[in-house]
């Protein structure tokens, strides 16, 4: 037993003989660490943020909507007004209340959107300002002009496709023009239901989202004023609630499900609300994978160019511990040990330097707007400025996968040394 | 001299092969992950590119100045009077880049079915023509596409079909404002419906021949809103279209856009992609340079004896340095061919069979870009040699510190060492 820590100690020293040589090798293996931290911590930041972002300009990471709108879109299907408090009550008890980021009831529906030039078919989304800035993103994308607020309730919000198709700007009188909701049971026949209503509105912000499809078609206008328009005062088509982590959103559309059991809704995880973004973000994953794989192997191969290189070479050394009585095993033992306590060194380096780089790009960023040449802000789905997640499982990972390759590694030098034979090794040339 | 330090300096690479070929691998895979992923990413690009391009838009549109993006029904190209369609085609086709062109109308109009209608895009084409600029005739998944035979049909997206509730065969009824100030209308029957994944199009755009929307909208034949046109190589596309602009300009009051104009966030997508690219080429040069340095650092202190030596016996220096140098820059072109042929039948499985990324569903859609299941590479010799050279260069820098540390031994003491 002395015998193994006594070899180890010899490594331990032989490290220690040539201090910067050691430290140039440790620096290389635990750059390739530093590598794979700082690539993984970006690709796996830019994945996150494609989830969190992308359900900002859907519906949330959970909604509550009529049975049946997911399929038909229908804008005759509305929440039971009972519905809409039951699950507010419910988000807003103790439990749930930690993992909730906002809850947005919104009016869908579908009209005509007109300006002295021009008209458009648009999706309306009568939405309560308050509410819907802690749910969406499209407040937060506004580029001219404000969001709604509560003072100004002739106020519309547009995308910049259809302001520019429509030829308005800040401040522009548009008309809204719409079918008003068909409740089941009543006839078309009276004044409201089923009619053709308007109302004159004005474009207080225009936002610019980068998807085409928001740009051109959504609209943002007060709750109360779609309701009156649609003539359904107080009732709404959906209510999408935003949580703090993705990862809560099963959990909290299975409590509701149990909550509103027996009401004519569904409640739907984003996963089957937005299955266009569960597509992209598949694809993400697919070419994170690639990305991940491309690195960890060259992280790999370098590793194995290090380790050999700083032991193949050392022949006459190892010739010469043979010839004053080393015992093979007892030269693989102390190469071993050596390499161990290198990888140690080295993961040591390569943590430090890695962990503070992640800092860096998960506080401040990596900010790729340098790749556009415009001074306009670029029309991306995605933030460019892409921040850097790191989960204590992936830094334990790539810390396990860098130490594994670098012991697995180390055996084939120390086996072949230990088959060094004494009188080729001590010669010098 | 310069001959025969080269000499030296290739054969001292293969007095340690194992040593040399470890290294080389080393940097040669770098090299070839580099291939891998250069590919991958132009692949992404061109398929971003042709999805945003080749469905509807075309690689470079002709229109009347101020008629983009406002579209107004009726700034025609050649204003109010027209223009002889016949001559400004065979002038645009004169040029030998470009490969195809197609008249087009368009209008915004209402389409209704027995209950439900809905707001749409309509373009006008004539179907011949139109299939040599655009593929949307493959993403037919019903019926068939606009054929002359039957000027009252209309091609419609799937899921616009199912919000206005009609299928293949139905008639349909289309409403739009007239140049002349009146609604037009009239009934249309629905020959084929396409599908292409792209929301804006399978739920906003419906086709029908060219003289039919002008009869709706009461425009004489002349007058047409835009030419698309489709380049032999789309990468010419801002060139061509400049040219153009200059040529037809002389007869023709026109404004000619390429893509990045048309849709300019495809071309921030694609300029997105390229910085990512250029990121994790970064990240991949610093791990291959890990291993340059390394294999360099080692190879000059293990040899202090022998260039003690070499320097004993009258190597000055400077020779020395240009030894190392030439040694690393040996050692990085023999990298380089290794990667290249083992990146090589890399690169051609990734252009003919693709990355199978084995999803579920549908065809994924990302601002304008289907990717299907397979994710296709696309040679992007520009970015090899720039990696190439780019390896060369690191290779010869790595080396410099080695290098000079070797020209300040001191022959008497490196002797001394073993």
């Amino acid at each position: 037993m002395t015998g193994v820590l006594l070899l180890v100690k010899i490594g331990w020293r032989n490290l220690w003989r040539n201090p910067r040589g050691t430290l140039l090798t440790a620096l290389a293996l635990g750059l390739g660490l530093t590598l794979l931290l700082i690539s993984l911590g970006l690709l796996d930041g830019s994945h996150e943020q494609m989830i969190s972002e992308g359900v900002r300009f859907g519906t949330g990471h959970v909604v509550i909507q009529a049975q049946g709108y997911q399929d038909t879109g229908s804008q005759d299907l509305l929440l039971p007004a009972r519905v809409v408090s039951t699950t507010e009550e419910f988000l807003h008890t103790g439990a749930m209340k930690h993992v909730l980021r906002g809850v947005s009831p919104r009016l869908l529906a579908s009209g005509l959107l007109s300006s002295a030039a021009n008209a458009d078919g648009v999706s309306i989304m009568g939405v309560i300002p308050q509410e819907e800035r802690a749910v969406s993103l499209i407040p937060q994308r506004i580029v001219e002009g404000t969001y709604l607020n509560d003072d100004k309730q002739s106020g519309v919000v547009i995308g910049t496709d259809l302001a520019r198709k429509l030829e308005v700007k800040i401040g522009a009188k548009v008309v809204l023009m719409t079918q008003a909701v068909q409740q089941p049971g009543t006839e078309a026949t009276d004044a409201v239901g089923g009619g053709m209503q308007s109302t004159l509105l004005r474009v207080s912000g225009i936002f610019r989202t980068g998807i085409q499809a928001i740009d051109a078609h959504v609209i943002h206008l007060p709750l109360p004023v779609a309701q009156t328009l649609l003539g359904v005062p107080g009732r709404v088509t959906q209510v999408a609630v935003l949580l703090e982590r993705e990862g809560d959103a099963l959990m909290v559309a299975t409590g509701l499900r149990k909550q509103l059991a027996g009401a004519p809704v569904e409640v739907l995880p984003w996963r089957e609300s937005m299955p266009t973004l569960v597509q992209i973000f598949w694809l993400n994953s697919a070419f994170n994978y690639v990305m991940n794989g491309v690195v960890l192997a060259m992280v790999g191969l370098g590793i194995l160019n290090t380790i050999l290189m700083r032991v193949l070479e050392r022949r006459y050394e190892f010739g010469l511990c043979t010839a004053l009585g080393l015992r093979p095993l007892q030269l693989a033992v102390m190469i071993i040990g050596e390499s161990l306590a290198l990888t140690a060194i080295s993961l040591a380096l390569g943590l430090v330097l890695g962990l503070s780089v992640h800092y860096f790009f998960a506080t401040h960023g990596l900010d790729m707007r340098w790749v556009f040449k415009s001074d306009l802000p670029a029309a991306l789905v995605f933030d460019p400025i892409i921040y850097s997640r790191l989960s204590p499982s992936r830094i334990a990972s790539s810390v396990g996968i860098v130490f594994l390759t670098a012991t697995v590694i180390s055996f084939y030098p120390a086996l072949k040394a230990a088959r060094t034979e004494l009188p080729g090794a001590l010669k010098v040339f | 001299m310069s001959g025969r330090i080269l000499g030296l300096a290739w054969r001292n690479l293969w007095r340690n092969p194992r040593r040399t070929l470890i290294a080389m691998s080393a940097i040669g895979f770098g090299y070839a992950m580099l291939l891998f992923v250069a590919c991958l990413m132009a692949g992404l690009r061109q398929q971003m590119i042709e999805t945003g391009t080749s469905l509807v838009l075309s690689d470079i549109e002709v229109h009347a100045p101020g008629y983009y993006p406002k579209r107004s029904i009726h700034q025609t190209l050649g204003g109010r009077q027209g223009t002889n369609v016949g001559t400004l085609l065979a002038a645009i086709a004169a040029d030998p880049r470009i490969d195809a062109a197609s008249p087009r109308v368009y209008a915004y109009g209402l389409v209704s079915a027995t209950t439900q209608s809905a707001g749409a895009e309509i373009l006008g084409v004539v179907p011949n023509q139109e299939q040599k600029v655009t593929v949307l005739q493959t993403r037919i998944v019903k019926g068939s596409y606009l054929t002359e035979r039957m000027p009252k049909g209309i091609l419609i997206g799937d899921r616009f079909a199912t919000t206005i509730g009609v299928g293949l065969g139905s008639e349909i009824i289309v409403l739009t404002e007239a140049a002349d100030g009146s609604m037009g209308n009239d009934l249309y029957t629905v020959v084929g419906i396409f599908h292409t994944g792209l929301d804006a199009i399978d739920r906003g755009l419906v086709l029908m021949s060219l003289a039919s929307l002008q009869e709706l909208l009461r425009l004489p034949p002349v007058r047409i809103h835009e030419v698309g046109i489709k380049l032999h190589n789309i990468t010419e596309a801002t060139t061509v279209a400049a040219a153009l602009g200059a040529q037809l300009g002389k007869t023709l009051p026109v404004r000619v856009r390429a893509w990045p104009e048309l849709v300019p966030e495809l071309a921030d997508y694609v300029q997105f992609n390229r910085g990512v690219t250029f990121i994790l080429f970064v990240i991949f040069f610093m791990l291959v340079i890990i291993g340059i340095v390394n294999t360099m650092l080692m190879a000059v202190i293990e040899r202090t004896r022998e260039l003690g030596m070499l320097m004993a016996v009258g190597m000055r220096p400077v020779h020395v340095v240009s030894l190392i140098l030439a040694e690393a820059v040996g050692l990085a072109a023999a990298s380089l061919v290794l990667g290249g042929v083992i990146g090589a039948p890399l690169l051609w499985y990734l252009q003919v069979h693709g990355l199978n990324l084995g999803g579920v569903g549908d065809e994924v859609s990302l601002a304008g870009v289907v990717v299907g299941h397979h994710w296709y590479g696309q040679q992007d010799f520009s970015a090899y040699s720039q990696a190439a050279l780019g390896l060369a260069v690191t290779a010869l820098v790595s080396a410099l510190y080695p290098a000079l540390r070797a020209a300040r031994f001191r022959p008497a003491e490196a002797l001394r060492k073993v």
